[in-house]
């Protein structure tokens, strides 16, 4: 790697995203540092999983830039994509492929496809192999997302509400696999909650998202100073009336 | 081990940690020379960021109640016990501030607190006594 371990895993100076009028994302910069794990919250529609989108190039920025793990972002993201794995509702899968297929689909496009790491997702997961995409429940679409995303050992992790919609058991076996990936030295995840308790549990920085704008970012610890539960912090954050935070930009 | 964590509370979830395990160590829930889960481990039971489960035994480690036996584990130490005397009170004192707490809104005295609780330590340690 010609990359500098200095350079953050994550960094976007002053991007925007604007669907017509709408400003889903306004002038967000954001940066996580390698090796941390940061939450990114906010209410739903906050504009957290089009900040993730423009992130994974699933979608382009209206201005603005996006540097991964030392790499500008631009039309060629061949490279960057070994590097970066992800969970999101955008993740395209084919219905008509089979678990078994869709991971060989998957592998070929991974040079650092791991195949014994591969084979103990799949076994731990439960995930059924000769089933057919369309036919997955939605915890085991879940854990087929997950194993895709993990199978190449990426740098960085990027987890759109990878629990959102899931049962007390498979959110709980997600948020395990993702610890187990956090252990690894040098790991980074970024992913995105509305749930406190999750952002609590795992996240050691924090990066609230309030109406397209990037209201706080920081270490959870200086977020949290005092004894004040975490979750009237960022209810006294996200709370905080949308019209003056537009004004202050 | 069994520790739950509670991210209602303001309590920040490594303090939390620290606190359960010094209560199980003052309980004798824990003995000196127990092993704890190493810290990749109780991240996963607890599904907590394993930085938070280090940081956690670093306190307890500097705290002299858990040490490290290089290439091994984490293991309860002795001095823990002694230690936990203190933790003990503490435990005590928080249970015994909720019962005066009570006692003052039920109008009670000062001395009518005493007396129970002189009379409750007495009745309970007398049975103990006469089986010696």
């Amino acid at each position: 790697m010609t990359t500098n371990r200095a350079d953050p895993a994550i960094e976007t100076i002053k991007l925007s995203r604007h669907f017509g009028r709408y400003k889903a994302v306004s002038n967000v910069s954001l940066r996580v540092p390698r090796g941390s794990v940061c939450a990114l919250f906010g209410l739903n529609g906050s504009g957290k999983t089009t900040l993730i989108r423009l992130l994974l190039r699933h979608l382009r920025p209206t201005a603005g830039t996006i540097r991964l793990l030392g790499e500008d972002l631009g039309a060629d993201t061949r490279a960057i994509r070994e590097r970066v794995g992800y969970v999101a509702e955008s993740r395209y899968l084919y219905d008509w492929m089979t678990v078994r297929e869709t991971l060989e689909f998957t592998r070929s496009f991974h040079r650092q496809w791991d195949d014994a790491k591969a084979q103990s997702l799949v076994e731990r997961l439960g995930l059924p192999l000769e089933q057919r995409v369309a036919r997955l429940s939605r915890g085991h679409r879940a854990r087929l997302c997950l194993t895709l995303a993990l199978a190449y050992s990426p740098e960085l992790i990027i987890l759109d509400e990878p629990t959102s919609g899931l049962d007390v058991l498979v959110r709980r076996e997600v948020l395990q696999n993702v610890i187990e990936e956090i252990s690894q030295e040098g790991r980074t995840v970024l992913f995105s909650s509305h749930s406190v308790d999750e952002v609590e549990r795992l996240a050691d920085r924090v990066a609230i998202i309030h109406d397209g704008c990037l209201l706080r970012q920081g270490p959870i610890d200086e977020l949290k100073s005092g004894s004040q539960p975490l979750e009237d912090i960022l209810v006294a954050l996200v709370g905080a009336q949308p019209a003056e935070l537009e004004d202050a930009k | 081990m069994l520790i739950k964590i509670d991210s209602t509370s303001g309590l920040p979830i490594y303090l939390q940690i620290v606190n359960q395990i010094k209560t199980q160590v003052a309980l004798g829930r824990l003995r000196p020379e127990d092993p704890l889960p190493s810290v990749r481990q109780l991240a996963i039971d607890l599904t907590v960021n394993p930085n938070t489960i280090a940081r956690a035994y670093l306190d307890l480690e500097h705290e002299g109640v858990i040490y490290k036996r290089p290439g091994q584990g984490t293991y309860v130490s002795t001095r823990a016990v002694e230690m936990a005397r203190s933790e003990r009170i503490r435990i005590f004192s928080e249970l015994a501030e909720k019962a005066v707490v009570e006692g003052f809104h039920l109008e009670l005295r000062a001395e009518e607190m005493e007396e129970v609780f002189r009379r409750l330590i007495t009745q309970i340690k007398e049975p103990e006594a006469r089986r010696q």
